[in-house]
């Protein structure tokens, strides 16, 4: 599990109604899995949006290949309230994920 | 597509629904995310990066930043998302009358907890604060927390050491230490640590010794207190002591409250909390290896009594 996602996803009612649904312990396990990605994926999705090209392109170089520190301190200058963003961008797919969840489970 | 879905010789149809679901969301966020940041894809290209490589490798670098930073920085921000839950119909009251200042003390614990924890906490990732403190809230019915009034430890799951008697008193010893032959027999053989805690005795003499501190250091817990990325201040460090703690074996599902009440173990031990014996005993740690759960019990009005949990 990746901290990033741990550290913003709460993903206890996600799990909650993953049990519901009575699946194998490793279906839940492929699934959050995929949760994961999903949310992967809006997070840096939220943070390159408020970046323009030239600082995309300096937060890309120095997380892929430079210092994870610079990469850090572009978003910290660049973007306000960090925390406050991605923790409402983990809610709103964590709502995403729940209502996904809970169709299948009505279908049952 | 459906890639998930593998090697799973009979997966449910739950599962095969979701998870179509769910890879077609993924395909979706993909395709919108290359159409919306196309110089990053560009660069990714260059690069022979993929577009999940590039959230991956993103999201997973940034831990050891934005989140590892955010966590020390959320200091004194209380997690919103734990709530006690009411009693059921099926739970057992227990209660238990403390002497000292005719205190009576009660808190609701569910009749054969031990299994419901167990089972909640199959296939969970432990290191999932969130998840966990949150499934344990819900199951024992009392606020666990991993943050409490913005302060927390180093861990919150790792190996519990089995640690000595502490000295309650000055001259506590193992001839004064036991209030029952059975207790002699049974915890002696732990031995008493050369003095008190980290904090000092726990009473000034045998004679103001009370039941509730007997409690506190029959259920005494040990915590890596300098580690806490609070550490630094002398009113954190008078702030962990007696702090309520509940502690989980996950393999067992036994749940035990104690206080703390010394500071360790070193950590060239390799260990992240201690326990006293009674403690491990209850925990039944020798049988099922040492690794327990941690956290913070919010208990302001004292009412939640130490001791094995939840097994009636």
């Amino acid at each position: 599990m990746s901290i990033f996602t741990d550290t913003y996803l709460d993903k206890g009612q996600i799990i909650l109604e993953l049990d519901a649904l009575e699946i194998q312990t490793d279906e839940k396990n492929k699934l959050l899995k995929v949760i994961e990605e999903i949310a992967e994926l809006r997070f840096i999705d939220t943070i390159l949006e408020k970046l323009d090209a030239k600082d995309k392109e300096l937060f890309l170089e120095q997380l892929h290949n430079g210092s994870l520190e610079i990469a850090t301190e572009v978003l910290r200058e660049r973007i306000e309230n960090l925390e406050e963003l991605l923790r409402g961008r983990a809610k709103a797919v964590e709502r995403e994920i729940l209502q996904d969840i809970k169709t299948i489970g009505e279908r049952k | 597509m459906l890639d998930i879905l593998g090697k799973n010789k009979n997966p449910s149809a739950s599962f095969q629904s979701l998870s179509q679901q769910l890879e077609q969301k993924k395909a979706s966020v993909v395709k919108e995310f290359e159409e919306k940041h196309k110089e990053a894809i560009r660069w990714a290209k260059k690069k022979g990066i993929k577009t999940q490589e590039l959230a991956q490798k993103g999201a997973r670098g940034l831990a050891a930043g934005v989140a590892a930073s955010a966590m020390v920085m959320s200091v004194g921000a209380v997690p919103t998302h734990q709530t006690i839950q009411s009693s059921g119909g099926s739970n057992h009251q227990i209660s238990k009358e403390i002497r000292k200042n005719s205190i009576k003390t009660s808190v609701n614990a569910r009749e054969d907890v031990t299994k419901e924890v167990k089972n909640k906490l199959s296939g969970q990732n432990l290191y999932d604060e969130r998840a966990v403190s949150k499934k344990l809230t819900n199951v024992l019915k009392i606020p666990v927390k991993a943050q409490l009034n913005g302060i927390r430890l180093n861990a919150t799951y790792g190996i519990m050491g089995y640690e000595s008697h502490l000295a309650r008193y000055p001259g506590d010893n193992l001839s004064t230490h036991f209030h029952s032959e059975i207790e002699y027999n049974h915890f002696a053989k732990a031995h008493m640590a050369g003095g008190p805690g980290a904090w000092g005795y726990i009473a000034p003499n045998r004679q103001s010794l009370t039941n509730e501190d007997i409690e506190k250091e029959k259920y005494y817990l040990v915590a890596q207190t300098w580690l806490s990325p609070n550490w630094g201040d002398a009113s954190v460090k008078q702030w962990f002591r007696h702090r309520k703690m509940v502690v989980v074996n996950p393999v067992n599902g036994r749940v035990i409250v104690g206080v703390l009440e010394d500071a360790g173990p070193e950590e060239s031990t390799g260990r992240q909390f201690g326990g006293s014996p009674e403690v491990y005993e209850e925990l039944d740690l020798f049988k099922t290896g040492p690794k327990v759960l941690m956290y913070f019990v919010d208990d302001p009005k004292d009412q939640i009594p130490l001791g094995g949990y939840g097994r009636i």
